[in-house]
């Protein structure tokens, strides 16, 4: 009946505590919350009698201040109650009893702080009042991108693939994350909506054929096509131009694409046994497989995949359904003229034991009558060019009850190993063998034996929280903090539009902390960077169990 | 005859190479011509120009070309035969040679015949775009845009849903690659506001405990959209009809307006042990013409379900109820204009049918043979597969009352007679009444045959010409209409005919004629060749035009 705010509300006792009633008092400081939300709710229905307060505010846009109107407001009391804003974007709740609420405010095209900042996820509440001041929300309005996709001659064309994908930050870990494929419509034109600030990469590549019954697509007859592109019009992802959209703003992309040859690409497969189902898969360098006709002859094994536009791929060959072990090839090849003869030789994959241990602080009592536990996800990302630079596999499968796991269907290669550890726990030690894992890569290769990954994780972790100031002002940013004897181990972070940021889970140690005024388009982990920008990083000791809580000053990055 | 997707699968192959002629033969011959703007007549170039072998069912390409600057085509050793040519351009519809519907005019190969200098006239396709705004003139985004197409489709003046799309964040939508024709635009879409469905609100919190009294919804937004047609007409018959001609771009921008939701109870029996109702509504848009509603359902209470966000207007609601056990699905027919309570157990329950299909001689039955059930008029249809004993049974299907045609969609074989337990038969069409569980017996027999013929006017072949079978009791018999349209010798090929009496007629621009309605069809039949259909076909036969 109450919305996950409210609650969250009683669970923090203190925002709640302005009111009248003794009672309302009491249950807000009840340390359960569940009877606190059921008291909290009959003293509402008590004070029912002296329903005179109100809530009033405005709705405004984050960005430039104007009112925005037909805004959905919506509290809670003992019920939902929502309301619109009218055309001065302001609101108006009344015949509320005295207390507090969180208000949330929805409009399309907008996105709540909320929504764009994941550290502020605590609700700001708002007392209702006889004559209350009225309450400001924000909302930030949304970045779009569209534009034309036109061949040489300028005509549109239809129907290609338009691929967005925006750096995402994932505990302290920063990627490209896809956001949306679209196509184009029959002017070449595409568009993506509703994006939150950051930064984004756009890649355009040829569409499929024209499904049937859909009129009217043209089939090019000759042999030409269009190759993958990334904006500005490069064939590599790593040389993409970063699109930067801040909020509001609207950015048109055009792209001119040139149709070029279209070739055929022929090898073989070895090392299946006959009566196996061999796979076939190119994927461009966007990692989209590409949708062209492949043939494979499973008595000589040759294969041949035509109509591929320059460019570089990776061809994979996988035995698939269940007859017999897995086996998995891939190899990179670049394209720009016929290829004849791609090798591909299928090899076992490699199954790799993982054991997690985990060492508690204190002697706790199990929970449920099950021993305790912390876990930790490993992912396996390839280091070696030739796979093509795709994340390769990650979860741990297997039962959990010993701490034992298994990472199957890996192929012999290089990786470096992330650990994602669960909340509460942080990775004290990693280990292959005799290599650290925090410090390097690890090799598998099909001859030599397998060893054991070895992870221990500790939960007595230490907290460190704080703002980043500019000229003695708070300001947003982003910190970067890198652990002195793990810099593998480094973590990114956004701060809140108030320059506050926090690192909840982390390994007692020495770490340097950077306050960067740049985000999204630095190459945090690139060893120049490092050098450059480290010597102005704030040191800081901590130790187990302690929360710290700094200042540090914002420094300019980039160029 | 060949539906236009089947052409397109075909067309998919030619991204592969292919060897370009076949091998050259004793004679040969050469099919060229000259690619043009129906409306401007100015030469097209750059068009691709496929050559399929055969006329009606072409399933291989042999060559692709691109027409020169003067929109000139030629495609050279070209055996004696019919062959099927096909042409793509941007801004163009794709289509064959003089296409009307699913039938186009094949180009005849031989000695004598005349395969060069062919005019091809390519329609420029058309568009409509618009954009959806709200009561505040603010854009309404992902708002369900549907297209309505008016045409002449089997000689019969239909209303068909021809695509969908959503508008996008500024509430545009765009139809291209239009053929030029009569179209209607229509929107359904929510408030983005509406809080009629407490159940939303739930998943957006991620809470699922709620007591009733949050329930109580605030009527100033608990609103919905009713189905809006350009430029604000509620219902698709005064819908403003938006003619395409060749190459328009038309604009059709539609305002929304919000009216209070309808919130409709539907009682479901205490005796049903599962106390709840699986409750469907469509709106009916027209003849044939349904769309789901999306609503939200919840219990009130042992026995009493809501259902909530709905518009006013003409609804069609399936509740399933058990009642003595069983299980059945009832349909009502509702006008609503305001709140309103249903038992789901009244209503029209759907008709079972089943049946048993044999054959005339006691043969076994054709392969994978299919009993179709088509309601009339209207292009929605049932199917059942029959069992190697006959048997056929028509589950899951929403069966109600009313006209329908019973066919047997098989190369083979054909219904030679027809009859029913429970409803009336009128040749191959049985009256269905509702509660009334309906037997049906059919005797089905083999021997179709192919009609060849020659379409003449003052004794000389004409191409692109429509040319109808039509059965003497075309009345009850309807299903039995077969069509082809001439190719550049005149020549067509009327398939799949079982024994019988009908008349062949070969009528100019047929296609622009409503000639399934009998009215108009009663015009033709005096002009056309009168002939008796045995087990063996007829001789080639000669039709004068029209």
């Amino acid at each position: 009946m109450f919305s996950r705010s409210f609650r969250s509300a009683a669970d923090v006792g203190f925002l709640f505590a302005v009111t009248s009633t003794a009672v309302l008092c009491t249950a807000a400081f009840d340390a359960n919350g569940a009877n606190a939300t059921n008291d909290i709710k009959t003293a509402f229905e008590q004070t029912t009698d002296e329903s005179d307060h109100s809530l009033t505010g405005i709705v405004v846009n984050s960005v430039t201040g104007a009112p925005i109107r037909s805004a959905l407001v919506q509290i809670t009391f003992s019920r939902q109650l929502s309301t619109l804003t009218g055309s001065d974007g302001k609101f108006k709740f009344e015949g509320l009893p005295s207390g507090q609420t969180a208000v949330s405010v929805r409009k399309p095209g907008f996105f709540s702080e909320q929504e764009i900042h994941s550290l502020t996820n605590t609700q700001r509440m708002f007392s209702t009042g006889l004559d209350s001041a009225p309450a400001v929300l924000k909302l930030v309005p949304e970045g779009v991108i569209f534009g034309t996709i036109r061949g040489e001659e300028g005509e549109p064309l239809e129907g290609m693939n338009v691929r967005l994908t925006r750096n995402s930050f994932n505990s302290g870990h920063k990627r490209r994350e896809a956001q949306a494929t679209v196509q184009t419509d029959e002017t070449g034109a595409f568009r993506f909506a509703e994006l939150i600030p950051g930064i984004y990469f756009l890649s355009v590549s040829q569409g499929e054929p024209s499904a049937p019954g859909l009129r009217g697509r043209i089939i090019q007859p000759s042999a030409k096509g269009y190759a993958t592109e990334f904006y500005p019009g490069v064939p590599v992802a790593t040389e993409a131009s970063p699109i930067k959209i801040v909020p509001g703003e609207r950015k048109q992309l055009d792209m001119l694409l040139t149709a070029k040859p279209l070739y055929r690409v022929g090898g073989a497969v070895s090392g299946y046994a006959a009566g196996q189902n061999v796979g076939l898969q190119i994927t461009d360098a966007s990692g989209q497989p590409l949708a062209v006709g492949s043939n494979f002859n499973p008595q000589t094994g040759r294969f041949q995949i035509a109509g591929v536009s320059p460019g570089s791929y990776t061809i994979a060959a996988a035995v698939v359904g269940p007859s017999g072990s897995p086996a998995l090839a891939r190899k990179q090849v670049i394209v720009n003229s016929d290829v004849s003869n791609v090798q591909l030789r299928l090899a076992g994959t490699i199954s790799i034991p993982v054991i997690m241990r985990t060492e508690f602080s204190t002697a706790a009592p199990p929970e449920n009558g099950f021993p305790r536990r912390l876990a930790a996800t490993v992912v396996l990302t390839s280091v070696d060019a030739s796979s093509g630079g795709n994340h390769s596999l990650t979860r741990p499968s297997g039962t959990p009850e010993d701490m034992t796991f298994e990472i199957n269907g890996v192929q012999p290669g290089a990786y470096s190993v992330r650990l994602e550890p669960a909340e509460n726990a942080y990775i004290y030690s990693a280990k292959y063998g005799s290599i650290d894992l925090l410090h390097e890569d690890l090799t598998v290769d099909s001859d030599t034996l397998v060893q054991t990954i070895e992870v221990i994780l500790r939960d007595d972790s230490a907290q460190l929280s704080g703002a980043l100031t500019l000229d003695g002002r708070k300001a947003a940013g982003a910190v970067l903090l890198v652990p002195e004897n793990a810099p593998r181990l480094m973590k990114l972070m956004p701060t809140d539009s108030w320059g506050a940021f926090e690192f909840s889970v982390l390994a007692p140690g020495n770490y340097k902390v950077l306050g960067m005024d740049r985000l999204d388009d630095v190459e945090y982990s690139d060893p120049e960077f490092l050098r450059k920008y480290l010597p102005k990083a704030q040191e800081i000791s901590l130790s187990a169990r302690q929360a710290v809580a700094i200042q540090v000053e914002l420094i300019h990055v980039g160029d | 005859m060949i539906s236009s997707a089947v052409l397109w699968i075909a067309l998919e192959v030619s991204l592969l190479p292919r060897p370009a002629t076949p091998a050259p033969t004793p004679q040969t011959y050469r099919i060229s011509g000259v690619v043009v703007d129906a409306q401007s007549n100015q030469p097209l170039p750059s068009t691709v120009i496929f050559l399929l072998t055969g006329s009606t069912e072409p399933t291989e390409i042999m060559a692709a070309e691109l027409t020169d600057a003067e929109g000139r085509f030629a495609f050279e050793n070209v055996a004696p035969g019919k062959y099927t040519l096909n042409a793509q351009r941007r801004g163009y519809a794709a289509q064959a040679y003089l296409q009307h519907e699913n039938y186009w005019t094949g180009i005849a190969v031989g000695p004598g015949l005349n395969s060069e200098r062919i005019r091809f006239p390519l329609q420029p396709s058309a568009s409509i775009s618009g954009q959806v705004f709200d009561e505040g003139s603010e854009p309404v985004r992902a708002a369900n845009v549907l297209l309505f197409e008016q045409s002449l489709e089997n000689g019969r003046r239909t209303t068909r849903m021809r695509e969908t799309t959503a508008t996008d964040d500024e509430g545009h939508f765009h139809f291209g690659h239009l053929l030029p024709g009569k179209y209607i635009v229509g929107v359904s879409a929510v408030p983005w506001y509406s809080v009629a469905t407490p159940q939303v609100e739930e998943d957006d919190h991620g809470d699922s405990a709620r007591t009733d009294d949050n329930l109580v919804s605030e009527t100033a937004l608990d609103v919905v959209y009713p189905m809006t047609f350009f430029p604000n007409a509620r219902e698709l018959p005064s819908a403003t009809v938006i003619s395409l001609r060749p190459g328009d771009v038309e604009k059709a921008d539609i305002r929304l307006q919000p009216m209070p939701a309808i919130h409709l109870r539907v009682k479901v029996p205490t005796s049903d042990p599962a106390n709840s109702s699986n409750i469907q509504i469509m709106q009916q848009l027209g003849e044939g013409l349904e769309l789901p509603v999306r609503t939200t359902q919840r219990s009130l209470g042992p026995g009493v379900m809501e259902v909530t966000g709905l518009p006013p207007g003409h609804l069609i609601v399936h509740a399933d109820a058990t009642e003595g056990g069983n299980r059945t699905t009832q349909t009502q027919n509702l006008d609503l204009s305001g709140d309103s309570e249903i038992e789901a157990s009244k209503g029209n329950a759907e008709v079972k049918v089943s049946g048993i299909a044999k054959m005339e001689d006691g043969s076994g039955l054709p392969e994978a043979a299919v009993v179709q059930l088509r309601r009339l008029p209207g292009s929605g249809a049932s199917f059942a597969r029959c069992q190697p004993s006959g048997e056929f049974s028509f589950e899951n299907e929403t069966i109600t009352a009313g006209p329908h045609e019973v066919s047997l969609p098989n190369p083979d074989s054909f219904i030679k007679s027809l009859k029913a337990t429970g409803a009336k038969v009128f040749g191959l069409k049985v009256e269905i009444e509702a509660g009334k569980d309906v037997r049906l017996e059919l005797t089905l027999a083999r021997g179709m045959s192919s009609i060849n013929g020659i379409a003449l006017r003052g004794g000389r072949p004409m191409e692109a010409v429509m040319v109808l079978l039509v059965p003497q009791d075309v009345e009850n018999f309807g299903q039995l209409i077969r069509r082809d349209q001439s190719d550049s010798d005149g020549t067509f090929t009327l398939k799949m005919v079982p024994p019988g009496r009908y008349t062949i007629l070969a009528i100019e621009k047929g296609w622009e004629l409503e000639w399934a309605n009998p009215e108009v069809l009663r015009r033709y039949l005096p002009g056309g060749e009168s002939v008796q259909v045995g087990p063996d076909g007829i001789p080639s036969i000669k039709v004068k035009v029209q």
